[in-house]
């Protein structure tokens, strides 16, 4: 492998030897050759080389050299403000927005220029890999995964399809209005979806008066008569839903 | 009015879904009454694990007894006659469970599965009542015949326990506190 590319910069002298950087850079990445260990070396000892590569107005272009480039964003962070940063990288990478994105968000969660470039895109966080996964083994975990890292939006939507899984991800992930949405969502679409035993595994046993928030929100007799059925466990809850269950038709 | 704490605390598990599985239930009258927290099913499904432990709550619900210790044996008696298979898919192996007593006299804990079992005395330190070591806690699942109380002073505050095979480190009231899920109390 090329020295500059396995990370070795001995001899280079920028910005006198920016070119031959660039050269084989752009040669890497058009041979599919890994730029990791090259931004790895650039980040400790040459960042404002880095940044020419990953941001400057000639910019390695293509999927793996942004990939590479949220390997070193605490360094590109110090160089370049955020709400640059991150929409520079998305514009990069035909197939990476996404996961572009999703750096921006883990890192920086709270900040409005992410709702915006979310927007921009027209992606929901988080909603692609969710859906993908939605019916293998680890999709459980994954809800959980996507909750503490924010993306309540794509999972209030996988919650819609019926799923009981986001709103117990999202009470481990301590936003408790979002988790009676979601779950209010999954009995709106599957009347029978188990949502106490989702609910209770995430929550405990002494969630009962956070179950009765969710009563306000059922729509169908069907999900009325599966709760009271499950809620044995939950005096007050249960006790609650056997007296609104002749009301609703 | 607002009801005694709960007195036994089962902790979450280290896995994703730390109470899948879990169940708790107050028993008792005006002479006795007893808290009791437990595991069960905790490998099935969630939907699996909630069915489980809510057969068990549903067995429990109508334990009754004349003073701390005889409600504890009325417990166990209704656990026991389970057929196994109704317990868990494991047979009952993958039971925990604390019970916690008291009545005018004493307070008393019988429990099987436990990795450990801790007492709130009301400072930051918990004060450790038993291990992995501890014979009757320690237990592997559900017994043949109702484990030994242990009688304790009246006073007694809460209990906090783990289920077997979970980390024992707690120690203190905040580590515990962490572990303890949503709590509506």
């Amino acid at each position: 492998m090329n020295k500059l590319l396995s990370g070795d910069l001995r001899g280079l002298e920028l910005p006198r030897d920016l070119s031959i950087l660039r050269r084989d850079a752009e040669e890497a990445v058009a041979t599919g050759q890994p730029l990791d260990a090259l931004y790895e070396a650039l980040a400790g000892e040459h960042p404002i080389a880095l940044g020419e590569l990953v941001y400057g107005p000639k910019a390695l272009r293509g999927d793996m050299a942004v990939l590479a480039s949220l390997k070193v964003l605490e360094t590109l962070e110090n160089n370049l403000q955020p709400k640059a940063l991150y929409p520079r990288l998305v514009s990069l990478g035909q197939n990476t927005a996404t996961t572009v994105l999703d750096a921006a968000i883990a890192r920086h969660p709270n900040a409005s220029w992410v709702t915006t470039l979310s927007k921009k895109l027209n992606i929901v966080p988080g909603l692609q890999q969710l859906t993908d996964q939605v019916d293998s083994a680890g999709f459980a975990e994954s809800c959980i995964e996507h909750a503490h890292r924010g993306h309540t939006e794509a999972l209030l939507s996988l919650a819609a399809q019926g799923h009981p899984e986001p709103s117990s991800a999202l009470l481990l992930a301590g936003d408790s209005k979002s988790s009676i949405e979601a779950a209010s969502l999954a009995l709106r679409a599957r009347p029978d979806a188990d949502v106490i035993a989702w609910l209770s595994a995430a929550g405990g046993p002494h969630i009962d008066s956070f179950l009765c928030q969710l009563l306000p929100h059922l729509q169908s007799r069907k999900a009325v008569e599966t709760l009271h059925q499950k809620s044995g466990p939950f005096p007050k809850t249960h006790a609650l839903l056997r007296a609104i269950l002749p009301a609703v038709r | 009015m607002t009801p005694n704490p709960f007195n036994s605390i089962l902790l979450g598990s280290t896995s994703p879904l730390p109470f899948q599985g879990h169940f708790r239930i107050r028993v008792g009258n005006q002479a006795c009454q007893a808290d009791i927290a437990g595991r069960v099913a905790h490998q099935a499904t969630p939907e699996d694990s909630w069915s489980y432990a809510s057969f068990i709550h549903q067995s429990l619900l109508a334990a009754n007894g004349e003073d701390a210790l005889s409600l504890i044996r009325d417990c166990w008696n209704r656990l026991l006659v389970i057929p196994r298979h109704k317990i868990s898919p494991q047979n009952g192996l993958d039971l925990s469970l604390l019970i916690t007593a008291r009545d005018s006299d004493l307070s008393a804990i019988s429990s099987v599965g436990l990795s450990g079992i801790w007492e709130d005395v009301g400072t930051d330190e918990l004060q450790i009542i038993a291990n992995e070591q501890t014979e009757e806690s320690s237990h592997k699942g559900i017994p043949t015949k109702a484990p030994k109380a242990l009688t304790l002073p009246l006073e007694s505050g809460r209990f906090f326990a783990t289920c077997l095979g979970e980390p024992l480190a707690i120690g203190t009231r905040v580590a515990a506190t962490t572990r303890m899920g949503k709590n509506d109390e």
